[in-house]
């Protein structure tokens, strides 16, 4: 505390030593040190009986903090237990839209430049007459959740399960541009394909006899999208004539088939080859719409196909469409310490 | 004198007949902060017949209680001397702790009109 907020008691106190040392404290000195030393035991007394409230005060602030800092904690525990569940009823890209507070959540749409992407199962009907409803269960919810797995691994914001059926875009809430977006979702197309095959094996052994083939349909266009419903009840879509022909193009597909219309295979001829289909006639578009088959993925090409790699002690997800210049020296820099970990586990 | 509130200190007005304060008050050099306003006050207080004071604080430390039991003592000098002097002390309704801080200051005026006024 500074002295200067004790200049007078320190006056009264080097004056009262002063008269001391000289002998001259009289009676008249003396009632006034003492006067003054009164004064100082009062403020001292209410100094500390202030201090003490102040004290019991911040306690009491200091308790209901952590009480509420423990309510606080329960419920954030509480939000993100059912952020976790709702994030399953959303597309991670709309997701990580919403909660990072990019997107509003209100009734609203834009109009964007979209890849649709559509698929089924070829005679799906058929197959659910002939299995027992737990095994429908189970082995539907296999697929689409394999599926899902390809379509977000491809960044895909999938719209809706109808069914059997998939509607997933690329192009909203997050864009690569319309050839990258339109290059994911052919290549997510053929994954899906390659993992159907695969998952029939699976699924052949849970009793699954005939096996799942899927078709799909992908267009390119100007679609609407956003938040469609009412204030209480909003459904995130994409709706449009080239929604529609996306769709259309899909049922008009083969079975292991990827159709899709002009506008896609223009934006994806760099990648993939194609063989023309027959032209297809859809309602709410004047001329017949052309429609090409992808065959694969260009060997010139397989250079810019994702990497993609998971099993035990590897993770590994390349995906040169986007790779920064950052990340290619990264890759660089990885590759002598690559080679010392093969030879090192070699060793071992 | 006009000082502004900062977030250490209340906001003081000193006029010839007034002096008013308002906020919070934990100054980190309680000197610098209370030995103009007391040399101005002894000031004011020895050029006028009346004056008034005004006190609005949310919340005063040690330091800032020692310069309030000198503050009062000055003002109950000039009181006992025959001066007019009326302090209001103003505090929130549900702030009992510069309610009882109040009431402790209240103890030392016998001369100098001084009122706790709840706000």
């Amino acid at each position: 505390m500074s002295g200067g907020l004790f200049k007078q008691e320190e006056a009264l106190l080097d004056n009262a030593k002063e008269l001391a040392e000289a002998n001259s404290l009289d009676t008249e000195q003396y009632l006034l040190l003492l006067k003054g030393y009164e004064k100082l035991l009062k403020q001292t007394r209410r100094l500390v009986k202030m201090s003490d409230r102040t004290e019991a005060q911040l306690n009491l602030m200091s308790k209901e903090q952590v009480e509420l800092n423990q309510t606080l904690s329960g419920q954030n525990t509480k939000l993100e237990t059912l952020s976790v569940k709702l994030s399953k009823y959303l597309s991670p890209q709309v997701y990580e839209s919403i909660f990072s507070g990019k997107s509003e959540v209100r009734v609203g749409a834009d109009r964007k430049f979209l890849t649709v992407f559509f698929s089924d199962i070829v005679s799906f009907t058929e197959i659910t007459d002939q299995l027992e409803p737990e095994m429908l269960t189970n082995s539907l919810n296999a697929y689409l959740n394999e599926m899902a797995i390809v379509a977000i691994s491809h960044g895909a914001t999938i719209d809706k399960y109808i069914g059997d059926a998939i509607m997933a875009f690329f192009g909203d809430p997050e864009t690569l541009g319309p050839q990258h977006d339109a290059v994911k979702c052919v290549t997510m197309a053929l994954s899906m394909q390659e993992k159907v095959k695969l998952l029939n094996y699976e699924l052949n052994k849970m009793g699954v006899t005939r096996p799942f083939n899927i078709r799909c349909g992908i267009n390119s266009g100007i679609c609407t999208v956003g938040n469609f419903g009412s204030e209480n009840r909003l459904d995130y879509t994409a709706i449009g004539n080239q929604v529609n022909l996306a769709s259309r193009l899909e049922s008009s597909a083969g079975v292991g088939e990827v159709l899709i219309s002009e506008e896609t295979m223009l934006l994806t001829q760099e990648h993939f080859d194609f063989v023309p289909n027959q032209e297809i006639h859809v309602k709410g578009f004047a001329r017949p719409i052309k429609t090409y088959t992808v065959t694969k993925l260009k060997e010139a090409k397989d250079l810019s196909a994702n990497l993609s790699f998971h099993s035990k002690g590897l993770d590994l997800e390349i995906d040169p469409l986007v790779l920064s210049e950052d990340s290619k020296k990264i890759i660089q820099e990885l590759i002598p310490q690559l080679e010392n970990i093969i030879q090192h586990s070699t060793k071992n | 004198m006009h000082l502004e509130a900062t977030n250490r200190t209340p906001e003081v007005l000193i006029s010839d007949s007034v002096l008013e304060m308002k906020g919070e008050c934990y100054p980190e050099d309680i000197t610098a902060f209370a030995e103009p306003i007391l040399e101005l006050l002894a000031e004011k207080l020895a050029a006028c017949d009346s004056f008034s004071v005004s006190l609005e604080l949310r919340y005063f430390n040690s330091s800032s209680a020692k310069f309030f039991f000198d503050f009062f003592e000055v003002l109950e000098e000039t009181a006992a001397k025959g001066k007019s002097i009326s302090i209001q002390w103003r505090y929130r309704s549900s702030d009992n702790s510069m309610k009882e801080a109040g009431e402790d200051f209240e103890e030392d005026m016998e001369v100098a009109d001084y009122q706790l006024v709840e706000i």
